[in-house]
């Protein structure tokens, strides 16, 4: 065997433990969208909501822009949102969005640790769409939050 | 060779420490920007060790500099560039896009500058980082007779009604011209409608028309031939005599599937010339199996028939064969390949099997 051939084969040999490393939590486990509904005609169904996290639709219906807070790769429930709407895993979620942030489409969603965070940034900016991992205990006013 | 496997360990040790972190700037606040870089290893081994063959290769590919940057909701910007040494490519370093977009109502926008022409599903929505190719290469016909990039000004919109429908118009300044925004006009049209569903699966019809000059004494270039020149030989650019328009009219087809944990990616295109020898075909056929969330095996056909063009002979080049695609973290993928490959449009090379391995990373 040539050395360039031993090489191949020793590089996807040391790739194996990236491919079957655990994923955390699936299909199995709740997720929800969180939102402001402060603003007015503010009544998105769950078609529209994937549609805004799948990054095909750009605006709220009172027309104001929509703004992501997705799940980082330290949240529970990054891949849980990458089954229930990206249709893969976690990291399909960031491959899409790495894709259309650099293909110019759409600019790039916060992706943060704990809801608690993307509570937080839902709270500060009005029309950020956010993804939870789990129900908020309390829920602040002005938030409504949809089961997906 | 020891460089290169050390180059490959270094890029995914970088990717798999990205991936823990944040992948990508916080969206808070008005104005933000984002940078990227895209490279990626390719390794190829054929069966025909002939002067006629391809010399097995194992190299950096073209790595690609990402900026983007977002002044309000509306107004966004994008700079797009690739370098790859002197020893791969004659240009070094080449700006492949720059556009200014401008978010419009209801779901519309606006984009002026050089961009990739929306004529096919593949040229719209893969830049030139290798990740997220379903297979190693991109279709035969891109770059060929249909066309990459475009200076132009775009108006189009995404997922109108229940259906997602959604459409691109673009004025643009021509593939000769692709670098001198408008410098000859508007010498290129580009038409492209087409339905997405909310999981992501599209259909759209394409139609471009380029029009280029007839340049030097009886010399003449396709709409792409000139660009193609530019690639292949060095540079070497015509002498710049407008006479006579040639016109080369391109309609495509794309349909994108995912069929429970099958994926289908097909591209299809047909070229018609105002010259007689300039109808060429071409077909891409990609057909994937989810085996886990992480690793894809693949089938691709990939056929091309030329009948004039690009400073290579007419004749038929296809690729075909199988590969699997490994997501190795949220940021590297493995892609193999083995494929038999004939290219008729060059020196009578004969068919080869051909083996590939691309591995690819985003930095970020």
């Amino acid at each position: 065997m040539k050395l360039r051939e031993l090489l191949l084969v020793v590089l996807i040999a040391c790739c194996m433990p990236f491919v079957f490393a655990s994923e955390g939590p699936g299909t199995g486990a709740g997720l929800f969208v969180v939102f402001s509904d402060n603003a007015s005609n503010r009544t998105p169904d769950a078609a529209m909501l994937k549609r805004m996290l799948l990054g095909q639709l750009f605006e709220w219906p009172d027309g104001n822009r929509v703004r992501l807070a997705l799940p980082s790769s330290k949240s529970p429930a990054y891949n849980v949102a990458g089954s229930r709407i990206f249709g893969g895993n976690g990291r399909t979620m960031t491959r899409l969005w790495l894709q259309k942030v650099f293909s110019g489409e759409s600019r790039a969603p916060a992706f943060l640790d704990t809801d608690a965070d993307v509570l937080d940034e839902v709270m500060r900016n009005p029309n950020t769409l956010g993804v939870l991992g789990s129900m908020p205990d309390e829920l602040p006013s002005g938030v409504r939050v949809m089961e997906l | 060779m020891l460089r290169l496997v050390f180059c490959a360990a270094v890029a995914l040790h970088s990717s798999v420490a990205l991936s823990e972190s944040n992948h990508m700037t916080s969206n808070s606040g008005d104005n933000s920007f984002d940078w990227n870089i895209y490279s990626h290893l390719e390794g190829y081994l054929n069966d025909i060790h002939s002067t006629q063959g391809k010399d097995d290769y194992f190299i950096l590919g073209e790595s690609t500099f990402f900026l983007s940057g977002n002044f309000g909701d509306e107004l966004s910007i994008l700079y797009e560039g690739t370098y790859q040494p002197k020893r791969y490519r004659d240009d070094v370093l080449k700006s492949e896009r720059w556009q200014i977009r401008y978010a419009l109502p209801k779901n519309h926008y606006l984009i002026v500058g050089k961009n990739h022409t929306p004529v096919t599903h593949w040229n719209d929505s893969f830049h030139h980082g290798r990740l997220f190719y379903p297979s190693i290469s991109r279709p035969l016909s891109l770059d060929k007779f249909v066309p990459l990039h475009d200076s132009a000004v775009r108006v189009g919109a995404r997922s109108l009604g229940e259906h997602g429908f959604f459409y691109d118009l673009s004025l643009g300044s021509g593939h000769r011209y692709e670098n001198k925004f408008f410098s000859n006009g508007v010498l290129s049209e580009t038409v492209s409608v087409g339905l997405q569903s909310e999981i992501g699966n599209v259909v759209r019809l394409g139609w471009h028309r380029n029009a280029a000059h007839r340049v030097g004494h009886g010399i003449t270039t396709t709409p792409l031939e000139f660009h193609s020149n530019h690639h292949l030989m060095g540079g070497m650019v015509a002498h710049d005599h407008p006479e006579v328009l040639d016109v080369l009219t391109v309609i495509a087809m794309s349909v994108r599937l995912e069929l429970g944990r099958v994926e289908l990616l097909t591209e299809a295109a047909v070229s018609d010339g105002s010259r007689d020898t300039e109808n060429n075909r071409a077909l891409y056929q990609y057909l994937g199996y989810r085996l886990t969330d992480n690793i894809v095996p693949y089938a691709v056909i990939d056929w091309l028939k030329l009948e004039r063009g690009l400073g290579l002979r007419a004749g038929v080049e296809s690729r075909s064969g199988v590969g699997v695609k490994i997501m190795l973290t949220d940021s590297a993928d493995l892609k193999l390949e083995s494929l038999r490959h004939r290219d008729g449009t060059k020196n009578n090379t004969p068919a080869a099997v051909e083996f590939r391995m691309q591995l690819s990373v985003s930095l970020k």
